[in-house]
């Protein structure tokens, strides 16, 4: 038995850092993934697609968004995708399952798991689905579907979402599910494989193989390890394959930089410049070091141009994490003399100001003195 | 530039005429009004800027009338390192001719002599400060703007020697345009900064909107579940307060049934009970009956034994009181007898008593009668005495004056004692008298008598000196003696004082007869004292006439007073007895009439006992009649028993039910009975609230609150990022721009200073050591302090303002003049508002000044200039 095993869809998420049209870009790779899933799910053989939880962003999203979801979903119809409601979007008086949105456009082939009684996918295969009902749920809602489940011969795939206990630093949070009561479960045969969602990096949990998060489709922040893939599951009552498959085409980049001279710069630059598909990298850049006026101003003459081809640029403005220094080197040929140097003295000494506000109008003041004093543009 | 010499031809009404100046130094042109003094500079100026060609109206002004001549100016000046002579003439025979002594010569004419000159010019000369040095005769005095290049330059290369300040100044410019990208000229932020500013906030208010709503979603989804949780806990509540409302109910049916019996029984105990009570009351009916009858039948025979022993009293009381009116009657006839004899004794004493007083009045006014006689008298001799104890006295003292006076003649008159040896007739003034033998005739003269002893001899004899005067007196005493005399009607004092005790007597006489008037009439007069006297004997009369003559009316006053006394006592003695009897009377009837009283009432008493006796007789027999005593007695003994059994029976029914504990039941169904209807209405509340708020959630689902609200995150964001973007540009622009302005202030202040210093030392000259000046950007004098006094120069006076302005060119000068540069300071005429101490000071300060510079004065007042000790003076020869 085959199935795709996917999770945190959360169609409808705004990136704010992403700014004009990169947020569109940015939304509409998220639902080409779900057709891809489709595609990749009628590739594979895959009987059905699970989605683990989070499949909008919130219940509250824009009814355009949900609608363009189902249409991805309709797109392979010979695929069922099982949707299960996560804490994103919790089978709640609010839930945008039960919405007259979702009833009136749903597709034959999608299929929301809303309740605890094990569900048929196929031959002696049952979906032990643990859908969540409220954004603060007080119990192991996976584990207790198992045991609600009783016994069957059925090969059994554990449908849930949410953080285990071994990942959790919160001890205290009562929906954590119990990694070890799973494992003994499938030790002793009664379930056969856990089908998780939450995580945004594909991860193999315990140590039997057969308990997974899939990871995100598309990356969500930098601070994941391995997103953009899906899981093909290959299951069977005692083997069992599961194989990642990339389908996430945005990425989410943070790198530090040091710079202390001009060749910092035009090395930042190549590297920016190498970067592939610039328009779906979302890039990070802790600028630290000291540079010159002149580099300060090459720096943002770079930043600027890059803000505009990739995804999104983030980067520190922060004076004590880049200083710049005014060297006089920066103003020579411009003829500032008499007062005009004194002026240019009293910038740079308040430019090394340990008061970081006024070190950094000093220091953007030193820009702007060299932007005026160069030739008029 | 430096002029060195001016000539005129034939211009105005100048003929010929040439000036020079000293280069370095003052000059002063003098001259009359309307000799061409003006006209130097106004040449000067035409030679400059006119070509000879030129049609100028100013050109043809210069025109002398009636000539046919052009008018001609020839000046030599140096200028930058040049040195020329130029000559021009305008309308007849023009001509421009250009020698150009230094650095190099060259020589030109025309256009070109006119176009070299003006490069050589616009080379050399900085045609502002010419302007601004020049101060011409009736032009209005300012102060001058000196911020002209030269100056500039000038200061500039004392300054900072900085030679970029044209860029520099490009720079400021530009930096002051970034600040107002983002800063108002007075500091405020532009209101693109402000708008931003309102823009993200009006973005946050629509975010903060959308997030609450989204988080009333949750609440309300929370809402939700807790509502469908409730749901349940109510259905299961209401399923178990159903069981018990059923399982009640059929005990309440059992115990309805107990009850019904119950109720039955007691009902029955209830006849029974009021069987019984009518039998006994029947029964009591008739013992009170007969036992009524007997206690009258008793009381009868009481009142008859009462009555039977009250009749003796009855009789005594009436003896008693028959007896008491006979003895009453006896004492009141007494009583009458008495008070008539009382009457009788009275009405005697008064007649006695009224006797006495007509003879009283009558004594009374015998004695008015005889004092008014003596008053009479009395008042007649009062009438007739004319001599009072005053009139007394002053005889008394005229009496002892002429006795005094008759002393004092006998003293001093002669004494003439004449002893008769025989009787002889001795003549005194013509008197004789007849003086026996032996006997002596005593004579006193006092003034001349003549006497004669019979007819043999006359003697006359005088007194001495005095005594006439003393006779005299004597006369004057006399006469006063018989005036008071003849006053009093008396001869002499002793019948003076004899009338005198007269009047005393009557006035006595009648004080006596007034008072014995007044106490006889008392508070009467004499005629009512007479009709009281007559009345009380008419009175007396009447009542001798009236009286019954038995008894005799007693003899006097006394006996009618004892018999009064001893009639009024036995008058007392018989209303004494009189009184006692009618008490006697009054208590006997009294008695009497209660015993008779309480007769009648045993009598009414007694009969009203026979008739109730009679009738509850009767009644009984009646009672009697249909059922006798006995079987009454009989009838209650069995209805006594016939109760007992029933109410046996009612207990027993009773206790049955209580034993099913009816009001705790009825108290649990009513219970759960309300506890179901409450439950059910809980669950119907809650159903709808749940129906509504999920109603509500859907229609809110569909609106797509999250994509809003990141719409309006972004939208936030987006305004965040550039509001703190430009708020970074607006304090990098502040920051540069206030350092530059502060560093150009700081300079600007370093770079005035020659030129304020400058000022200063000329000014301290005019004016005092306390001198000085602030200027402002445009190098004008902003304020001039004296003294420890700033002032605006708009506050100075006109004079004060001529010699700022005047020392401020010639300090101008100064500066610029070196190495041949700058431009000649021309006064034409001014200084007219300076007091003559102030001019003296002032050509001082030029003097000093045109050590510098060139400084040329025109002027039609010799005099003013006097103290510019260096200066070069010129005359203009006059036309």
């Amino acid at each position: 038995m085959k199935f795709l095993h996917t999770a945190d869809w959360q169609l409808g998420m705004t990136r704010h850092f992403l700014r004009g049209e990169a947020q569109a870009r940015f939304s509409q790779a998220r639902l080409d993934a779900v057709r891809s899933i489709g595609q990749l799910a009628v590739e594979e053989g895959c009987g059905f697609v699970l989605v683990c939880g989070d499949v909008f962003e919130s219940n509250q999203i824009d009814r355009q968004v949900l609608a363009r979801a189902l249409d991805a979903m309709d797109a392979t119809p010979e695929v069922t995708f099982y949707l299960l409601p996560g804490n994103h979007d919790p089978l709640d008086a609010a839930s945008i399952y039960t919405s007259h949105s979702f009833s009136d456009r749903r597709p034959a082939n999608v299929v929301v798991l809303d309740g605890s009684e094990p569900v048929d996918v196929a031959d002696g295969v049952e979906l032990l689905a643990a859908p969540w009902t409220s954004k603060r749920p007080l119990a192991d809602l996976v584990n207790r579907a198992v045991e609600l489940a009783g016994p069957s011969d059925a090969l059994r795939v554990v449908v849930g979402h949410g953080a285990l206990d071994a990942r959790s630093p919160d001890t205290r949070d009562p929906a954590l599910i119990s990694l070890s009561r799973l494992e003994e479960r499938i030790s002793a045969g009664d379930i056969h494989y856990v089908a998780l969602g939450d995580r945004h990096s594909t991860t193999d949990e315990g140590s039997t193989g057969r308990v997974w998060y899939s990871g995100a489709p598309e990356p969500t922040r930098y601070t994941e390890t391995d997103p953009g893939n899906v899981l093909v599951v290959e299951l069977s009552e005692c083997d069992i394959e599961v194989t990642p498959h990339r389908i996430g085409v945005w990425a989410f980049i943070e790198r530090e930089w040091q710079l202390a001279s001009s060749d910092d710069i035009k090395a930042l630059e190549e590297w920016l410049s190498s970067l592939e598909h610039p328009e779906r990298k979302v890039v990070k850049l802790p600028l630290t070091g000291q540079i010159s006026v002149a580099q300060k101003a090459k720096l943002d003459n770079l930043l600027e141009q890059q803000t505009d081809l990739l995804g999104a640029l983030e980067h520190s403005d922060r004076s004590t994490d880049l200083v710049v220094i005014a060297d006089d080197a920066d103003f020579e040929g411009m003829d500032l003399t008499g007062a005009a140097r004194l002026a240019l003295a009293d910038l740079h000494e308040q430019a090394s100001s340990n008061d970081e506000m006024e070190a950094l109008a000093a220091s953007d003041a030193l820009a702007l003195l060299y932007r005026l004093s160069g030739p008029a543009t | 530039m430096r002029i060195h010499r001016i000539a005129l031809r034939n211009y105005r009404g100048v003929v010929d005429c040439s000036i020079p100046f000293v280069g370095d130094g003052v000059t002063i042109v003098e001259g009359a009004n309307e000799i061409g003094k003006t006209s130097l500079t106004e040449a000067f100026d035409l030679a400059l800027e006119k070509p000879d060609s030129s049609k100028d109206a100013r050109i043809k002004a210069t025109q002398p009338v009636g000539q046919d001549v052009g008018p001609e100016v020839e000046i030599e000046i140096s200028s930058g390192n040049y040195e020329l002579k130029l000559r021009k003439r305008w309308c007849r025979r023009t001509e421009t001719t250009l020698e150009i002594t230094s650095p190099r010569h060259e020589q030109l004419t025309g256009r070109d002599a006119h176009q070299r000159l003006r490069s050589i010019l616009d080379e050399t000369l900085d045609w502002g400060l010419w302007e601004a040095l020049r101060v011409a005769q009736g032009v209005k005095l300012t102060l001058p703007a000196l911020g002209v290049a030269s100056l500039g330059a000038a200061l500039d290369h004392e300054a900072t020697d900085d030679s970029a300040s044209a860029a520099q100044d490009a720079l400021w410019e530009r930096i002051c345009a970034e600040r107002l990208r983002y800063w108002t000229p007075t500091g405020l932020k532009t209101k693109e900064r402000q708008d931003s500013s309102a823009d993200i906030q009006e973005a946050r208010g629509r975010l903060d909107d959308l997030e609450e709503s989204l988080r009333q979603i949750e609440r309300d989804a929370e809402e939700s579940a807790r509502l469908a949780q409730r749901h349940d806990q109510i259905q299961n509540d209401l399923d178990t307060v159903r069981q018990s409302e059923s399982e009640l109910a059929e005990r309440w049916q059992l115990i309805e049934e107990l009850r019904r019996v119950a109720d039955e029984r007691a009902a029955e105990r209830g006849e029974a009970q009021s069987e019984r009570n009518a039998r006994n009351a029947a029964f009591e009916r008739r013992a009170e009956l007969v036992s009524d009858l007997n206690g009258k039948e008793e009381k009868l025979a009481a009142i008859r034994r009462e009555r039977q022993a009250a009749a003796p009293a009855l009789e005594d009381a009436e003896r008693h009181a028959n007896a008491a009116k006979e003895d009453e009657s006896e004492a009141r006839a007494a009583l009458d007898v008495a008070e008539q004899a009382h009457t009788r004794a009275c009405e005697d004493r008064d007649h006695h008593r009224r006797m006495i007083e007509v003879a009283q009045f009558r004594e009374r006014l015998g004695r008015i009668e005889e004092a008014q006689n003596q008053l009479a008298r009395a008042e007649s001799d009062l009438e007739s005495i004319r001599v009072d104890s005053d009139l007394v006295e002053q005889i008394g003292q005229a009496h002892i004056a002429v006795v005094r006076a008759e002393a004092s003649v006998e003293g001093a008159a002669a004494h003439v004692t004449t002893t008769a040896i025989r009787s002889v007739i001795i003549t005194v003034d013509e008197v004789e008298y007849g003086l026996q033998a032996g006997k002596q005739h005593d004579l006193t003269v006092s003034d001349a008598t003549e006497f004669g002893i019979d007819d043999r001899a006359t003697v006359l004899v005088r007194a001495g000196a005095g005594s006439a005067e003393t006779a005299q007196r004597l006369d004057e005493a006399r006469r006063e003696l018989r005036r008071l005399c003849d006053q009093g009607d008396v001869t002499d004092l002793a019948s003076a004082q004899t009338a005198e005790r007269r009047r005393s007597s009557a006035e006595r006489d009648r004080n006596d007869a007034r008072t014995a008037i007044r106490d006889n009439l008392r508070d009467l007069t004499y005629e009512e004292l007479a009709r009281m006297a007559d009345r009380h004997d008419r009175r007396i009369e009447e009542y001798a006439t009236r009286r019954y003559p038995l008894p005799a009316l007693p003899d006097d006053l006394r006996a009618a007073l004892a018999l009064v006394t001893a009639s009024e006592a036995q008058v007392e003695e018989c209303r004494s007895v009189a009184e006692a009897s009618r008490g006697r009377v009054q208590r006997a009837s009294e008695a009497l009439a209660n015993v008779q009283l309480q007769a009648a009432e045993l009598a009414g008493e007694l009969k009203a006992l026979q008739d109730a006796r009679d009738a509850a007789s009767a009644f009984l027999s009646e009672a009697r009649r249909p059922i006798s005593d006995e079987d009454l007695a009989s009838a209650l003994a069995t209805a006594e028993e016939s109760l007992e059994l029933a109410a046996e029976a009612a207990d027993a029914a009773l206790e049955n039910l209580q034993w099913e504990e009816p009001d705790s039941v009825e108290a649990q169904l009513a219970n759960a009975r309300g506890s179901s209807r409450n439950l059910g209405e809980q669950l119907h509340s809650n159903d709808i609230n749940h129906s509504e708020l999920r109603g509500s959630l859907k229609t809110r689902g569909e609106m797509g609150l999250s994509g809003k609200r990141d719409d309006a995150e972004s939208e936030l964001r987006g305004l965040e990022r550039e509001h703190d973007s430009a708020e970074r540009k607006a304090l990098a622009a502040q920051c540069l721009h206030q350092v530059f302005d502060a560093r150009w202030r700081e300079a600007r202040q370093k770079y005035l200073t020659p030129f304020r210093e400058g000022i200063e030392r000329l000014g301290r000259i005019v004016f005092n050591p306390t001198f000085e000046v602030e200027l402002n950007d445009d190098l004008g004098i902003a304020r001039r302090t004296l003294d420890g006094a700033t002032l605006d120069v708009s506050q100075l006076s006109t004079g004060a303002r001529e010699q700022l302005g005047i020392i401020a060119r010639l300090a101008c000068a100064a500066i610029v003049s070196p190495d041949g540069g700058g431009a000649p300071v021309i006064l034409d005429d001014a200084l007219g508002w300076s007091d003559p101490s102030r001019l003296q000071r002032m050509g001082a300060a030029i003097a000093a000044a045109g050590n510098d510079c060139q400084v040329i004065i025109l002027t039609c007042t010799p005099g003013r200039y006097a103290y510019v000790g260096n200066a070069t003076v010129v005359r203009l020869p006059t036309s």
